[in-house]
């Protein structure tokens, strides 16, 4: 064992001699792939960071949210013609609750615009009213303050919870809640205000202009008889169809239309967009991940290049050292570990360059131009991580390896006569 | 020597190292070929986006109406806006920069056919509207400006509202009662997918001229009856777009004496804004990802200058003896000098090919909405051609001056091979 790792010892150092009596042509075959592997690494941080931008914009929607609206009848049920609009109403959502196993939450939504004031400020805004299960649902995450509560609900507390952007335009930069405000005349008292939402889809109007209040207290500003919305999560989100195909169900027996008749009530959950962000996130990431290897790839054909060159400019060496009794083996490995030298040291090289790229590009625009927020917290980050880091490395190892047996093979067969013989 | 010589001279040599050769070029045509793939997949994406957003109508400013939050003209603020139906005029002839300004009217109808009803939205709008919010015609015809001007009672129907009030049935021709009036239905759209809306999609609206649905349905709750709910402003060019903005608010704020710099008194969507900060988006995808293109066809070029100077070390004999032979320094440079530029040119245009072969091949597959395929475009071609060349010469240069720079004694003492 000794013997053998002195062995491999002495040619490492060998390889290493070699490629300094070529120091140039070491370094330019160096820099291809030290090259590869950054570009590997890069790319693939920035396919995983436009996929987590664009998912985080749908996510701030809600991880699974479905949102239902009455619509009208279609087909003929029950004796009554089609074309009956349906309204929900408020025992609805208990039956739901009750009924649908497959619902983990649900709750109704009313929307408005009406005139809000914070003292001699006013604007017209959009006034959502809304149960506590909603802030789960649609995912609105309070920054300071707290999400509209059970007893807000049950007691229709003149509570407000403030999207980030009409908390900024009432309030700027200062804290509001504990703030009183006044809603179409009536006063409430702010909760809780929103994160910033980079959210790429909505209904009515984006979360961050909307201010929110509970569902009961709502009933007090505008007839809520008739809930125009309904917005439910399935148990997981693998479950939303069969969540739908269940609301759809009680729907239809409490409202005697057809279960078939799906313009009857409309529903709307994820699943329906996820096939396109799928198929645009992740074409893009493959195509990304594709085109680093190849670079990689490309790195490591310029290396099997050169150590051709550096094997027929070696012809008579190798006949001398397999005259003086090299074995073949001892020949591959040669060329192997010269090989590998500039792979390890392209390698490691390419990682430190990589981490610096990402350091110095720092933030590419995405989202925050859509949004107006200069905050660059909807934009892609490259950020090189461990993971990224280990696929990189394993495609290197492969390169490396296969770039350096071919020459290391062909230098391995070379007849020890001939090779003698050649000038 | 003598061009035809130098050429045979430069295919001779690549010859006698042809896996080099070929080896090299593969650094050069992958460059090419991943600058050209990442800058179409951003492009691509752009395209997928205004291809969507075109469903909407291009490049179009909405405003409706809101409630002022500053004072103006001695009137307090929270003064809410009415639109009224000669508004879309006087700012016709004020906002020069404006190609067209409609007014449109939203209402709520129930319709009945002679087969099934249904309740449904309807837009009111001038017959220009067809063409600026992208309404395609399916069957028949739009309503016309002679129709608006004598308020017609026509319809023209999105393609759901056909489905529910006729089903598979012939449709124009029919009459149908809105709010019990009755309308002469005279198209039918055909179908589109539209991704972005404001008053629900297209296909569940009914269309008909202003002038008749304000007459015919006036709006309850409001105290004047010609209500305008929001105006479509439509620039003369993407480049008229913030003066025809601008000339608009200016002209409502006068008509309806509010401060033209009270943005709550006139709420708006833009689309161009939108467009705009969309490309900001892909802008940023392309540079970088384009970057990163770059320097791989510059480590291309560094592969093609590496080998080079092998083959020049390797050749150092030769030149020697050409040298002693009375070769000039010129032809030496020009001898390398073409045997590399060879490579560069042959496989940049091999790796260009593939690109777009490649490119044209992903773009026959069925590609999702918001995402238009590999989009290589002319200019993305150009900008590869002068790239190719600037790394084509700086990489042959190198090895060339130093071949040309050997001292001829030297180099015939050199031992060839090595």
């Amino acid at each position: 064992m000794g013997h053998f790792l002195a062995m491999l010892r002495e040619i490492f150092v060998q390889a290493w001699t070699a490629l300094r009596t070529n120091p140039l042509r070491s370094f330019l075959t160096m820099l291809g792939i030290t090259w590869g592997l950054a570009s590997v690494t890069l790319l693939i941080s920035y396919g995983n960071g436009f996929r987590g931008v664009i998912n985080g914009g749908f996510e701030a929607f809600g991880k699974s949210a479905i949102i239902a609206r009455g619509g009208q009848t279609s087909m003929q049920a029950g004796g009554e013609r089609s074309g009956r609009r349906i309204f929900f109403d408020h025992s609805d959502i208990d039956a739901i609750r009750q009924e649908a196993n497959l619902i983990h939450a649900a709750s109704f939504e009313v929307l408005n615009r009406l005139p809000l004031r914070y003292r001699d400020q006013s604007a017209v805004n959009c006034i959502r009213g809304v149960m506590p299960e909603f802030g789960e649902i649609r995912n609105e995450v309070p920054l300071e303050g707290r999400w509209l509560s059970a007893d807000d609900e049950l007691t229709a507390r003149h509570v407000a919870f403030l999207g980030s952007k009409t908390k900024n335009k009432f309030f700027g930069g200062r804290i509001a809640v504990g703030e009183p405000i006044r809603i179409a005349g009536q006063s409430f008292t702010v909760v809780g205000e929103m994160e910033t939402k980079f959210q790429l889809s909505n209904y009515f109007s984006p979360d961050d202009q909307c201010v929110f209040i509970p569902f009961s207290t709502a009933a007090q500003l505008w007839d809520t008889e008739h809930p125009n919305i309904m917005v439910f999560s399935p148990i997981a989100p693998r479950f939303e169809r069969g969540a739908i195909v269940q609301f759809r169900e009680i729907m239809a027996r409490r409202h005697r239309f057809s279960p078939k008749d799906i313009r009857a009530v409309n529903a709307f959950g994820r699943e329906e967009v996820r096939p396109i962000i799928d198929g645009i996130t992740i074409g893009l990431q493959a195509l990304l991940l594709f085109i680093g290897i190849l670079t990689l790839a490309i790195g490591g054909i310029g290396l099997m290049n050169i150590m051709l060159v550096s094997v027929e400019e070696r012809v008579r060496e190798i006949g001398i050292r397999r005259a003086l009794g090299a074995k073949r083996w001892h020949i591959r490995f040669q060329f192997l570990a010269e090989a590998l030298v500039i792979t390890l040291a392209g390698g490691v090289v390419g990682m430190g360059l990589s981490y610096v790229v990402a350091q110095m590009v720092g933030t590419i625009p995405m989202l925050g131009a859509l949004f107006e927020d200069e905050s660059g917290k909807g934009d892609l980050h490259l950020a090189v991580s461990w993971q990224t880091l280990a696929v990189s490395a394993v495609a290197l190892m492969l390169v490396g390896l296969a770039s350096g047996t071919v020459p290391a093979v062909r230098a391995s067969r070379l007849d020890p006569v001939e090779a003698l013989r050649h000038e | 020597m003598r061009f035809g010589d130098l050429v045979a001279s430069t295919f001779a040599a690549l010859w006698a190292h042809k896996v080099r050769a070929l080896l090299t070029m593969f650094g050069i045509a992958w460059g090419v070929l991943s600058i050209t793939l990442m800058v179409a997949a951003g492009e691509g994406l752009r395209r997928g986006q205004a291809r969507q957003a075109a469903t909407m109508g291009k490049d179009l400013v909405i405003f409706w109406s809101g409630r002022t939050s500053r004072q103006a003209g001695g009137q307090r603020a929270g003064k809410v806006i009415h639109f009224k139906d000669t508004d879309h005029q006087a700012m016709q002839s004020e906002a020069s920069d404006c190609r067209a300004i409609l007014p449109e009217t939203n209402r709520r109808l129930q319709a009945r056919s002679s087969f099934n009803s249904g309740s449904f939205s309807m837009s009111g709008s001038l017959a220009d509207y067809k063409d600026h919010r992208s309404v395609p015609i399916g069957e028949g015809r739009f309503y016309s400006d002679a129709e608006v001007a004598e308020g017609r009672r026509v319809v023209f129907l999105g393609t759901e509202v056909r489905k529910q009030l006729f089903a598979g049935r012939t449709a124009v021709g029919q009459a149908v009662t809105l709010n019990g009036a009755p309308y002469l239905v005279i198209g039918v759209m055909e179908r589109k997918e539209q991704n972005s809306d404001y008053n629900g999609r297209d296909v569940e609206k009914m269309f008909a001229p202003y002038t008749a649905v304000i007459r015919d349905f006036p709006d309850a709750q409001s105290a004047e009856a010609h209500q305008i709910d929001n105006l479509l402003v439509i620039p003369r060019s993407p480049l008229h777009h913030d003066r025809c903005v601008a000339q608009a608010e200016r002209t409502l704020a006068r008509l309806h004496a509010f401060d033209p710099l009270d943005i709550e008194a006139l709420p708006r969507w833009d689309t161009l804004k939108e467009a705009k900060a969309f490309s900001k988006l892909t802008d940023g995808m392309k540079i970088f990802l384009g970057a990163v293109g770059v320097v791989t066809l510059l480590l291309g070029g560094i592969g093609v200058m590496n080998v080079m100077l092998v083959a020049v070390r390797e050749r150092t004999h030769e030149i020697g003896i050409r040298k002693a032979l009375g070769a000039t320094r010129r032809s030496i440079i020009a001898q390398f000098f073409s045997e590399a530029m060879l490579i560069v040119i042959a496989s940049g245009s091999g790796g260009m090919a593939v690109a777009w072969t490649l490119c044209s091949l992903v773009n026959r597959l069925e590609m999702p909405a918001f995402f238009d395929g590999l989009i290589a475009d002319w200019q993305l071609a150009g900008w590869s051609l002068v790239l190719l060349g600037v790394v084509g010469v700086a990489s042959a240069l190198y090895p060339a001056t130093r071949a040309a720079l050997i001292d001829p004694i030297e180099a015939l003492r050199h031992e060839s091979g090595g």
